[in-house]
């Protein structure tokens, strides 16, 4: 994986003012960079990655910690409940929260519509 | 140490509820860069004279837990200020009504998440746009003082709500 394609200006600017675990998320998962990192990369290098303790304390650190995670939602759902546990995103404050607001955000809502259902989110 | 209910790290989550006695969910941040520290406020200098830093950056309360928790912790879920609404007895009011001490609610553009939210501090009027001056505060950074569409969120679907 190259962590290089993550376009950090950018992210660090949504990570900067991101007030809740979801807008995160939504935010990340619309950046380029970050669906080109998951086009990229493994569900296990994004895991990793994004689990690493590594510069968790510095700004970039924590920065490309969330984009792997978010990274982490483009890839298939058993990949993603296979790999995470809390444990191992005990480190990151919102770590587990984001997979949380992934999971409702994923939810798929079905809703009568004309002669058959559609899929709205 | 407690750890939550499937081993992950502490709940620091403190006793908050709303008028009516319902709990409020809600957790204590503590995650900030020592790069975001030494920074302060000077990622916010994109957005221009029209704005004012009225605090350090903090990442104990996010803008919710400002407005509706006391600056004591962070508030995620939006069914959670949703709840708040409906038991302390906020109603909605209208741009035309809009007054210092209004809460302002940004959504996303799906209308249904709420992505931010703030306290008016100036009413809107023909001289300024019909615009309002607000205080939120912006992730873990700092509380800013800045016109309704002067910040990261998006303005074009805002609410406006008192307690009556």
């Amino acid at each position: 994986m190259d962590l290089r394609i993550l376009n950090l200006p950018e992210l660090r600017r949504i990570y900067a003012v991101s007030n809740t675990p979801s807008y995160l998320l939504r935010h990340f998962r619309r950046e380029p960079s970050v669906k080109e990192l998951a086009d990229s990369s493994t569900a296990s290098e994004l895991y990793s990655c994004a689990t690493r303790p590594a510069s968790r304390r510095t700004l970039d650190g924590l920065t490309t910690a969330y984009a792997c995670l978010a990274a982490l939602t483009f890839k298939r759902t058993p990949d993603i409940e296979r790999l995470a546990k809390p444990d191992d995103l005990a480190d990151l404050d919102w770590g587990w929260s984001v997979l949380e607001a992934w999971r409702r955000q994923s939810k798929p809502t079905t809703v009568l519509h004309g002669h058959g259902l559609r899929k709205v989110r | 140490m407690i750890l939550g209910p499937q081993g992950q790290r502490p709940f620091r989550s403190i006793v908050t509820q709303t008028s009516a006695g319902h709990a409020i969910d809600n957790a204590q941040g503590d995650e900030i860069s020592a790069t975001e520290l030494a920074q302060g406020t000077a990622q916010l200098a994109g957005y221009g004279p029209r704005i004012e830093i009225r605090s350090s950056p903090n990442p104990r309360y996010n803008c919710h837990g400002m407005t509706f928790a006391s600056r004591r912790t962070q508030v995620f879920e939006t069914d959670e200020i949703e709840k708040i609404l409906h038991d302390d007895k906020y109603e909605e009011v209208s741009l035309d009504e809009v007054l210092p001490g209004d809460v302002v609610l940004y959504f996303d553009e799906s209308g249904y998440d709420i992505e931010h939210s703030g306290v008016v501090v100036t009413r809107p009027t023909p001289e300024t746009l019909r615009i309002p001056h607000v205080y939120s505060k912006w992730g873990k950074g700092p509380e800013v003082i800045h016109p309704l569409n002067g910040c990261p969120y998006n303005p074009s679907r805002v609410r406006y709500y008192r307690v009556r």
